[in-house]
């Protein structure tokens, strides 16, 4: 196992490499770059700025050096734990980046239980009672909540929750604590918020989950072991949780891994439509407005943690269902 | 005659984009019961205290000695963490009175990040009056033009301090010229009015800037943008190279993670750096937190003014502004009264949500005039490559057949419910500049006019597919390029090409991205594009008319660029412009130097005639309604005012003196 392990971390060397050359190039693949973006900024505010001015810009910047150096600068800097310097805030990335960090891991993890929580039984009920009323009335509400879009059903949860309960719309806490230190009451106040970016994120991922975990079930509810063990007694519901469940759910763990980037890369736009302070939105205005540092060092961070869920999966795998780890 | 014929044929879209657009309109006033057409175009200056439209008073003068200060920072007193007031006030403060009722200490206030220039206003050193057509004095007091402008003398108003309680002085305008202006690294290309100026300090509180050529428009630039020229040089000396050791201060600098030196001051002269300490400021308030989601600010212990009563301003105690990015979020915030004041990103589409929100929340929204000469403005590229299409947009009848074509009273009705004026492109008419043709010019509907006009261009429709072609049979086609923001442009685009397609012409709507409005506006590659003709009031227009004069290029304006070129480079590059052309720059150029007020006026109404004649642009509505929402609970907020850059929003309209209502 260990040398499973370090093999697979060698291999990622080179993975990485490509990745971080092919998304220095995609970022500068579109006209202009950050400074044109911020000179149109600049210019929406009023100020008159002529092309001298943009290129003596460029070279504070270092924009002005050859693409290959520019592109080593920043890679050599992203080893040592500086992701560089964002343009348009004006901030060290990792500023930028750790502000925003601990909320979207709060909310992408709650959302996550919300699914889980959700999902998991249905699908199991579903597929125990295939066929009846039960299981076509879930299927009905999981597809519909797939097919919401997700700021749709964010743009209704909010004025339900404003018109019925007061909740003021957007972000994570009411004015009165936003600024607040930590207490009782502000940790009730964001409970009292999050929900809704929870229902939101995890109704989008609840139907395909029901959907997969009623179908892997179904599969091995028919296989003859479960036949054996229902014809020697065992009791229904430590039959199916024994066995069958342990099985069905191996593909959820198999894309654990995809969820460490999500942590990151978030829902942008659930998370613009709610205001919630995570790093979905820095990304998506990181690309926008092309600035390089923030963009390109996000864009890093998210192959990276890519890379590593795949190996969190698989050595989970391992450890969950033994027919792998026998192999 | 054949072409209307065949346009005629097709109206059917037209009219049910038309139709459906009227009668959502009529559905909107129907339930909002807005009252009918208003085309006063100015605003009543008696709805705004007379001491507003003249320069300040001080405490002296209105013999006001007794000066009260807010509990909140009289129990600072106490502690004796604050000097007393009388420390902190000057000798003789200026008296602001406040639009309605004198106000009450203390309270939050609630805004959005995107107002905090609109609620915390600058506090420039000359400042705008409300009809935004004088420049009165603010912490300068006087200032003299001598040498024919090229030399010009500030005097400042004593004892005004900075929030940390040193002195503003003329130290501090002269360390912004020397080490900030004239800094090689921090500004890497100087304006060239400002090439070899120099700054001379007299005493204390004189100054004079020095120039080679006459500058008297640094008085509005003093006004309109004068708190970009002084910096609290006492505090910013310690992040400035000049002043301590270079290797020291870039050392700290990388620690926290800053790229530069220049990067470093700027985040602390702009207040984008997270951490205290934050620059001192003379505004009324000032920023002491920074999050992901919001920013907090606190009153300002040593802000210089006083109600007519000598309370200490401002009255409310602290703001709390919350950084929302999705403006409709923001729009909903506001509608459903969530906030104090919201204004700057709300759009003239959302009125009806906002009337909606005075019924079922404690909200009132304010109809503000936004100061564009025309909200959207149509700039057809005289200098495209295009040699054919270069020899139509340059003849003058296609220009005035695209803008009789517009119909400019259902434009202000569909979009704006009648609060609009419809107007050409031009300054707004309490500009001394003004003349009522030059807004009138051609903006009398007549499509048959129009089509008499490009027929006799030879542009008729050869094909019989119901467009008008060039000679041969081939289509005259347009590409309207537009960057869809701050105004409502696409609606007007949309409405501005069903008329002109109902005079046979193809127009093509494509919007495009910030980035490439810039990349393709600067390069002159756009056939056509819009923007909105702001800088139209006698603070910019002389500075900045770059909507009737070629003299810069950027991304909001791509209809010569070749001709401004050739002016900004001496001509060097771009191409010679004809000579009417070239009056206009030399008009331009005899105005920035004019002291002579009478000159400046007559050269500033040659200039606006000329395109009033030529229509080198189009305008299609301009002083459009702002909606500015205003909370029950926050008083003194001016009922009408002009809302722009010109005056900084609401500067002339003194935010100090709203309070927040227990």
């Amino acid at each position: 196992m260990g040398t499973y392990i370090l093999k697979r971390l060698l291999a990622m060397i080179p993975t990485l490499i490509i990745i971080s050359v092919i998304v220095f190039i995609l970022i500068q693949l579109p006209p202009g770059d950050i400074i044109s973006a911020n000179l149109a900024a600049l210019q929406q505010q009023g100020m008159e700025v002529s092309t001298e001015q943009i290129e003596a810009l460029r070279a504070q910047y270092n924009l002005d050096m050859p693409l290959p150096l520019q592109y080593f600068h920043w890679i050599f800097n992203f080893m040592q734990g500086d992701m560089g310097y964002s343009i348009k805030y004006e901030q060290p990335v990792n500023t930028l980046i750790w502000e925003r960090l601990g909320y979207t891991v709060i909310i992408a993890v709650a959302s996550l239980l919300f699914t889980w929580a959700l999902a998991i039984p249905i699908g199991i009920y579903s597929a125990v009672k295939q066929y009846s009323f039960g299981d076509y009335l879930f299927t009905v509400i999981g597809l519909l909540g797939l097919a919401t879009p997700s700021f749709m059903l964010a743009l209704i949860l909010m004025y339900c929750a404003y018109t019925w309960f007061g909740i003021s719309v957007g972000g994570l806490f009411s004015p009165e604590y936003a600024e607040a230190p930590w207490s009782l009451s502000k940790t009730a106040d964001l409970l009292s918020h999050i929900w809704i970016p929870m229902i939101v994120l995890g109704t989008a991922g609840t139907a395909s989950i029901m959907r997969v975990m009623r179908a892997n079930l179904l599969d091995e509810l028919s296989k003859p072991y479960v036949v054996t063990a229902r014809a020697k007694g065992v009791r229904p519901m430590k039959l199916i949780f024994k066995y069958p469940v342990r099985i069905a759910i191996n593909p959820f763990i198999s894309t654990i891994g995809w969820l460490l980037p999500t942590l990151i890369s978030g829902e942008a736009i659930v998370s613009i439509v709610l205001n919630l302070p995570t790093t979905g939105p820095l990304l998506l205005q990181a690309l926008l407005s092309q600035d390089m540092f923030l963009a390109g060092s996000f864009l890093m961070l998210l192959s990276i943690l890519t890379v590593l869920g795949m190996l969190l999966s698989d050595i989970l795998l391992a450890v969950v269902d033994p027919r792998i780890r026998y192999e | 005659m054949l072409v209307s014929k065949n346009a005629a044929q097709k109206p059917y879209k037209r009219l049910a984009l038309r139709g459906s657009l009227v009668s959502a309109r009529l559905l909107v006033l129907a339930l909002l019961n807005l009252p009918q057409p208003g085309l006063a175009a100015e605003i009543n200056p008696a709805i705004w205290p007379a001491s507003w439209l003249a320069p300040a008073k001080t405490a002296s003068e209105l013999n006001i000695t007794d000066f009260k200060e807010p509990p909140l920072l009289a129990a600072l007193v106490e502690n004796g963490k604050l000097p007393p007031l009388s420390a902190r006030l000057p000798l003789d403060p200026m008296v602001l009175e406040p639009a309605d009722s004198i106000g009450s200490y203390g309270g939050t206030a609630r805004i959005f990040e995107s107002d905090w220039n609109m609620f915390n206003p600058v506090e420039s050193p000359l400042s705008i009056d409300p009809t935004v057509a004088h420049i009165l004095p603010n912490t300068i007091k006087t200032w003299e033009l001598t040498d024919e402008g090229r030399t010009i003398t500030f005097k400042l108003r004593a004892g005004i301090k900075w929030s940390d309680g040193e002195p503003l002085d003329a130290d501090d305008f002269i360390f912004f010229h020397r080490h900030q202006l004239l800094n090689p690294e921090l500004s890497p290309v100087l304006d060239p009015r400002w090439l070899d100026s120099r700054t001379e300090k007299v005493d204390d509180l004189t100054f004079s800037y020095h120039f080679k050529e006459p500058f008297p428009l640094l008085i509005n630039l003093m006004a309109q943008l004068g708190d970009y020229y002084v910096i609290p040089s006492d505090y910013m000396r310690q992040f400035h190279p000049d002043f301590v050791n270079r290797e020291a201060l870039i050392k700290r600098i990388r620690q926290e993670g800053y790229i530069s030196w220049m990067a470093y001051y700027n985040a602390i002269r702009l207040w984008t750096r997270n951490q205290p300490p934050l620059m001192p400021t003379l505004r009324p308030f000032q920023l002491i937190k920074r999050t992901a989601t919001s920013k907090l600010y606190n009153r300002n212990a040593y802000y210089a003014k006083v109600d007519p009563q000598g309370q200490q301003l401002p009255y409310i105690d602290k703001i709390n502004a919350d950084i929302i990015e999705n403006q409709d979020v923001l729009a909903a915030k506001a509608a459903t009264g969530q906030v104090d004041f919201a204004a700057f990103e709300l759009k003239t589409q959302d009125f009806p949500l906002f009337k909606l929100g005075e019924k079922t929340a404690e909200i009132k929204v304010h109809v503000w005039k936004r100061l564009h000469g025309s909200d959207v403005i149509i700039e057809p590229n005289l200098n495209i490559r295009d040699e054919r299409l270069k020899a139509v947009f340059q003849d003058i009848r296609f220009r005035k057949a695209l803008s009789v074509a517009i119909n400019r009273d259902e434009m202000n009705s569909i979009i704006y419910f009648n609060k609009g004026v419809p107007r050409q492109a031009t300054v707004i008419p309490t500009s001394r500049f003004f003349e009522p043709t030059f807004a009138s010019a051609y903006t009398e509907y007549d499509p048959a006019q129009a089509r008499i006009w490009l027929d006799e261009m030879g542009l008729t429709d050869r094909d019989g597919d119901g467009f008008r072609d060039y000679g041969n049979e081939e289509r005259l086609t347009i590409t309207l390029e537009f960057l869809d923001f701050e105004t409502p442009k696409n609606i007007s685009l949309e409405l501005v090409t069903s008329y002109w397609r109902e005079v046979g012409l193809d127009i093509r709507l494509k919007e495009v991205d910030p980035a490439l409005q810039t990349s393709r506006a600067t390069a002159g590659l756009m056939q056509m594009t819009v923007w909105h003709a702001d800088r139209t009031t006698d603070i910019l227009f002389p500075f900045q008319p770059m909507w009737y004069v070629p003299m810069h290029t950027g991304w909001e304006e791509s209809h010569w660029n070749d001709w401004a070129t050739y002016y900004l480079s001496k001509g060097l590059r771009g191409e010679r412009p004809p000579a009417e052309i070239i009056q206009l720059q030399t008009w331009w150029d005899e105005l920035t130097r004019s002291t002579d007020p009478q000159r400046v006026t007559t050269l500033g109404k040659n200039i606006l005639r000329s395109t009033a004649e030529n229509l080198w642009t189009i305008g299609t509505v301009g002083l459009a309604p702002q909606p500015v929402v205003v909370g029950h609970r926050l008083k003194n907020v001016a009922v009408q005012g002009y809302w722009g850059w010109d005056n900084r929003w609401t500067m002339p309209y003194h935010p100090a003196t709203w309070y927040l209502e227990k």
